[in-house]
């Protein structure tokens, strides 16, 4: 129960400041993706409950927030999710450069995801203006963040969910 | 009688006496007696200093635990008075901008406006959204326009009963039907990516020039006429396209928007049912 609670006040942590400071720290016009940071730091964590529907949640939360469609975030969310989570089974132990490494192949699958949805419904937007003032600088941002998210996630994790001695 | 004369030395002193009055007065003495003093001031200062410590030592108190104490509550207290600046001065900010949302609402006085606090952002970088603090529980619906103190910011697309989503001019679908002042030309001021404004559908024959006004023209309905939106940076006119087109530097800066106005008598008109094909008959 208490780690459900903690879980979720990390996605409401998350998807507020996302909105709220994250949003006004750009790069160009990159931005970071807290959201996804947390996310990826959490499923990597061995410690950590792996069930999808944080991720879910997570999606949901920042899909009310956004005027991109509600289910656009909680599907890449979940499937983000599901990757790191099956990664974090086959790999015999999960590292920081595994979080990088999801970092830098995930964050522009989400951010043209985002650019493809919007040219469907008829969003005027170039394909190098994206990869160059969003895609580009929003990974950076996400690789400058990476570290103290992860360090976070960790200690909250730790806090809540306290590994057993052997 | 012996004849009692006066000592003789007395005219000379007398004379001495009035003639360094006369020179003193004259001012003529001031850098002698400055030189004369200077020691002596300073020997005084000394003396008061020294006092002036060993007063302080006497009385100061001697527990350090008491010093220690005094030392946390002053602490305490600087760090109280820093608070009381800080809310001081973020109370002095929202006056500023109330003082000139009012300036605006009392230029506009057709208009009843709410006021709303900026609490967020759109997540997602393609997009120009922000979040307010006021919903349908305030009155506000989906449509009403949203301006600052500067001029027009954009309009409510989403309400929940205690906030709202405002899509800014500046986002890359938004679409405002515009007017050019002196020049009178008739546009749609698009946003962009990149949050740079630009004027389609522009007449090749308008004359407009670098430094018009860019308002709203009320066509469409979306908006209510001559709300400020911009200024003409530049124009780029090609002899073989269709329209002009222009750049334009919005009058709001949109990145440190706190505080906006809903106008909220303003009732949009809905031009969809006007823009879906037309049935047609067998």
């Amino acid at each position: 129960m208490i780690g459900a609670i903690s879980a979720l006040v990390v996605l409401i942590l998350a998807a507020g400041l996302q909105s709220a400071l994250f949003s006004q720290i750009t790069l160009l016009h990159g931005q970071t993706d807290l959201m996804l940071l947390t996310l990826l730091a959490w499923y990597l964590h061995e410690d950590a409950p792996s069930s999808w529907v944080w991720a879910l949640l997570g999606g949901l939360m920042l899909g009310w927030l956004s005027a991109l469609p509600w289910w656009l975030y909680a599907v890449v969310y979940s499937a983000a999710a599901l990757l790191t989570t099956y990664l974090r089974r086959r790999l015999w132990r999960t590292s920081l450069f595994t979080y990088l490494l999801l970092i830098v192949f995930i964050t522009p699958v989400i951010l043209l995801l985002e650019y493809g949805y919007l040219r469907i419904t008829g969003t005027p937007i170039a394909l190098t203006d994206s990869l160059r003032l969003v895609v580009f600088p929003s990974l950076l941002l996400n690789l400058i963040f990476a570290l103290p998210v992860y360090a976070l996630v960790d200690e909250w994790i730790l806090l809540f969910f306290p590994q057993e001695e052997e | 009688m012996k004849n009692k004369s006066r000592p003789s030395w007395w005219l000379p002193v007398a004379l001495l006496v009035v003639g360094l009055l006369a020179l003193s007065l004259g001012g003529y003495l001031t850098p002698l007696i400055r030189l004369s003093t200077k020691p002596e001031i300073a020997f005084q200062a000394w003396v008061a200093r020294t006092y002036q410590a060993l007063r302080d030592y006497a009385n100061a108190p001697k527990d350090v635990n008491t010093l220690r104490a005094e030392n946390q509550r002053l602490k305490a207290e600087i760090a109280q008075l820093q608070t009381q600046i800080v809310t001081l001065q973020q109370q002095l900010t929202d006056a500023r901008i109330l003082e000139a949302l009012l300036d605006f609402a009392r230029a506009h006085p057709n208009n009843q406006y709410k006021a709303a606090q900026v609490i967020g952002r759109d997540p997602s970088p393609f997009l120009h959204y922000i979040i307010i603090n006021r919903g349908s529980d305030d009155g506000l619906h989906v449509g009403m326009p949203v301006v600052s103190a500067e001029g027009l910011v954009g309009h409510i697309t989403a309400v929940i009963p205690n906030a709202a989503r405002v899509q800014l001019i500046t986002d890359p679908k938004s679409a405002v039907d515009v007017r050019t002042k002196p020049s009178n030309a008739d546009a749609v001021l698009v946003g962009s990516l990149t949050g740079e404004l630009s004027l389609e559908m522009l007449p090749q024959n308008a004359q407009v020039k670098s430094g018009d006004l860019v308002l709203t023209s009320g066509i469409g309905g979306k908006y209510p006429p001559n709300i400020l939106a911009g200024q003409v940076v530049s124009v780029r006119k090609l002899s073989y396209a269709l329209f002009q087109e222009a750049s334009v530097q919005p009058v709001v800066d949109f990145r440190r928007l706190q505080i906006v106005l809903v106008i909220v008598n303003f009732k949009p008109t809905d031009l969809t049912p006007l823009l879906k094909p037309t049935e047609q008959t067998p």
